[in-house]
């Protein structure tokens, strides 16, 4: 009976030492995304304060789905198609000077790929970029950076600090967030000629302002010297890729485009008149749609 | 091993990723990303040729439909279409280029928007036809000095890329106070003698009526509109106050016209979008609504409202879905709290019924519910024969609080 007993350690006990292995690595490798959770983002703000003479005034406001839109009122609907769950915020002053105050607020979005989606939608390509986080950037007022599946947003309140004071609070910040700051990696899919920098975006929801093409990336390019917006619709299937670039032909049918179709073993190719976005060539292939709008004329 | 444990790695990198979200997206492969990219890029070099006949089409059947229903203004006098754009969800300008085109001709943004990018797409948006358009932007809601003020506009008019702002609004005003600082309304006067705005407003989410009413009671006659949290959940005091509004000649926007619309997904297929907007346009009080557009399927949905009637269908539409709300809707907005005598986290635990109930996450309901002290939790309810605690909007705290101890604790 006991011998019984311990043969199933026995034959378990290899399983219990890669469970540690992999435990260890995991710990080295993901130090916070795997163990923080909502309850301790609060510690993810510099407390009692980030530099000389600035500290954290007054308490964190923590915000959920339910009550975000008590602090940037309609605003907080942009978060809800990234996967948004928590918003911390603290304000931090300077000793002795009232007017000049800082807002720190970090984001917890869905995954990586919501939080770039939600960075890239407030990014202006023309700041200047600070190595902070992924993509980090800095005007006046204000300093944004993404982290992992955390969209940190600091802003001026009253007079604005010193870029130095915005730069320390955001590398405490990113420092406690832990991890690496590394894009999420379907950006590599945009990692092609002509692109223009810093132009990228995710969009959750209604690319293009298209309802049917749920999400996916957008950024301008330039072909043949002109502008044009290239795009990625990211589908869970064939099925849906399809169904999406079906929706697509009928919209522009009731719009009176007739869009020209090819179809090949690779898809499907249309070539249209898009109401919005003048000559658009789109093409459906496995699960994504893809194309190029803008288009006046054929390279 | 190794293999293993890069293996898992990879998963676990991909677990990390994705942690959180509720529809967890299948793993993108890498190499098919390059792919595509690739495919993108040789289909722009060779897939267009000959198709220059496409391409430079002219499109003749779109913006057909809807005919444009105008009300004026307040005293302004401008004629604006019952339903305006509210941009401050739009990313893309060609969905608002879209509007105008289709006849929409009042824009409200802000400064802050987008963290300041919001004004520049409707910049793009109205290039070419500003003429046309009315456009409305905020200040800053902590810019309270002239130099704030101007400096605010002054980077409004650059980022709209326009020469006039037609209706310039002090944001989020929560009290009477920010509508009489007299160095701001020094700077708006200013900036109108100059030719750079042309009417003045003022927005508020709270504390709405009061605010309202210090615009109708200004002996100055100051402001020229208010824009206003407005939907067939807003109490009396303000529908009352935006009569009393336009009695005074001050031109009333209307926004949130939704009641927090995104709750719609946790009822099913209930959408009450276009009968809320039509409860709010039926009200002549107001001069337009400003609902948010984020795509061409909301424009087209709202902008079809122009010209209907508030049916009976609608009204009962709107009874549904305030009815299948109202058990979870609560404002957040603590007044409660303050009647209770044994201090309970009312709005707290309502936010967390909202989880059980609304929104079926059980572990989210729970672990909001941890969040209160015992001493403030539901079983503190326990120690009354009798709840004194009230709800200005009808909400059932007893009956509430009991449900809670049934369901959290």
């Amino acid at each position: 009976m006991n011998r019984m007993n311990a043969m199933p350690l026995r034959q378990i006990l290899p399983y219990i030492a890669a469970a540690a292995i992999f435990f260890l690595f995991a710990i080295m490798f993901f130090p916070v995304d795997l163990f923080a959770s909502d309850e301790s983002l609060e510690s993810m703000l510099p407390s009692p304060g980030f530099a000389k003479e600035w500290a954290m005034d007054g308490k964190i406001n923590r915000y959920t789905k339910d009550n975000l839109y008590t602090y940037i009122d309609g605003e907080a609907e942009i978060y809800m198609p990234y996967g948004f769950t928590v918003l911390v915020s603290a304000l931090y002053t300077k000793a002795g000077n009232a007017k000049t105050a800082l807002v720190a607020d970090i984001f917890q979005m869905g995954s990586a790929i919501d939080a770039f989606g939600i960075y890239s939608y407030y990014r202006n390509p023309a700041a200047e970029m600070v190595n902070i986080g992924s993509s980090g950037f800095i005007d006046e007022s204000q300093l944004l950076f993404y982290k992992n599946r955390y969209f940190v947003r600091l802003s001026a309140s009253g007079d604005n600090p010193s870029r130095a004071v915005f730069l320390a609070c955001a590398e405490a910040i990113a420092q406690r967030l832990g991890g690496k700051s590394m894009p999420p990696e379907e950006l590599e899919l945009l990692k092609i000629p002509g692109i223009v920098p810093r132009t990228e975006k995710y969009t959750a929801q209604s690319v293009l302002g298209y309802a049917f093409f749920k999400k996916g990336f957008t950024a301008d390019a330039t072909l043949n010297g002109s502008p044009v917006k290239i795009f990625v619709i990211l589908d869970e299937s064939v099925q849906d890729a399809e169904d999406t670039i079906n929706r697509y032909m009928v919209y522009l049918k009731e719009k009176g485009n007739e869009p020209r179709i090819d179809k090949s073993t690779q898809g499907v190719t249309l070539i249209a008149q898009d109401p919005l976005y003048k000559g658009v060539l789109v093409r459906q292939s496995g699960r994504y749609v893809f194309g190029i709008t803008n288009l006046k004329t054929p390279p | 091993m190794v293999c293993c444990i890069i293996y898992k790695r990879r998963s676990l990198d991909n677990e990390v990723n994705a942690m959180g979200k509720a529809n967890q997206e299948k793993t993108i492969n890498r190499r098919e990303f390059l792919k595509l990219g690739a495919m993108t890029v040789a289909t722009a070099a060779v897939g267009l040729g000959g198709l220059r006949g496409i391409l430079e089409a002219k499109t003749d059947k779109q913006n057909q439909g809807v005919t444009p229903v105008y009300r004026t203004l307040g005293r302004t006098g401008l004629k604006v279409t019952v339903v305006s754009f509210g941009a401050m969800l739009t990313p893309e300008h060609e969905v608002m280029r879209a509007a105008f085109d289709l006849g929409i001709n009042y824009v409200d943004t802000a400064r802050i928007y987008m963290g300041g990018k919001n004004e520049e797409i409707v910049g793009r948006a109205v290039k070419g036809i500003r003429d046309r358009l009315y456009i409305a932007t905020k200040t800053t809601s902590k810019s309270n000095s002239k130099k704030a003020i101007i400096k605010d506009v002054e980077t409004s008019l650059e980022k709209l890329g326009t020469d006039y702002i037609d209706v310039i609004q002090l944001h989020s005003l929560t009290n009477r106070d920010r509508a009489f600082i007299p160095e701001v309304r020094e700077a708006l006067i200013e900036l109108r003698k100059q030719g750079k705005v042309r009417f003045f407003g003022v927005t508020t989410h709270t504390n709405q009526a009061e605010v309202i009413d210090a615009v109708v009671d200004d002996k100055d006659k100051f402001f020229d509109t208010v824009l206003v949290g407005y939907n067939f959940k807003s109490s009396p005091d303000v529908r009352e106050a935006i009569g009393r509004a336009a009695k005074a000649g001050i031109g009333v926007i209307a926004m949130k016209t939704q009641a927090g619309g995104y709750k719609t997904d946790a009822f099913g297929a209930v959408a009450p979008h276009q009968a809320a907007l039509k409860w709010v346009l039926q009200d002549a009080n107001v001069s337009c609504a400003i609902p948010g557009m984020k795509d061409i399927q909301m424009l087209s949905e709202d902008m079809a409202v122009m010209g209907m009637k508030l049916t009976r269908a609608d009204e009962r539409i709107l009874e549904r879905y305030s009815n299948a709300i109202s058990p979870y809707y609560c404002h957040l907005c603590g007044r409660c709290e303050s009647t209770c005598p044994e201090h309970v986290a009312i709005s707290t635990i309502n936010r967390s019924l909202m989880y059980a109930e609304g929104y079926r996450n059980r572990g989210l309901a729970q672990e909001t519910y941890r969040e209160v002290p015992n001493t403030s939790s539901a079983l503190a309810c326990l120690d009354c024969h009798e709840c004194v605690a009230r709800c200005v909007n009808g909400i059932n705290i007893a009956h509430k609080m009991e449900k809670a101890r049934r369901l959290l604790t």
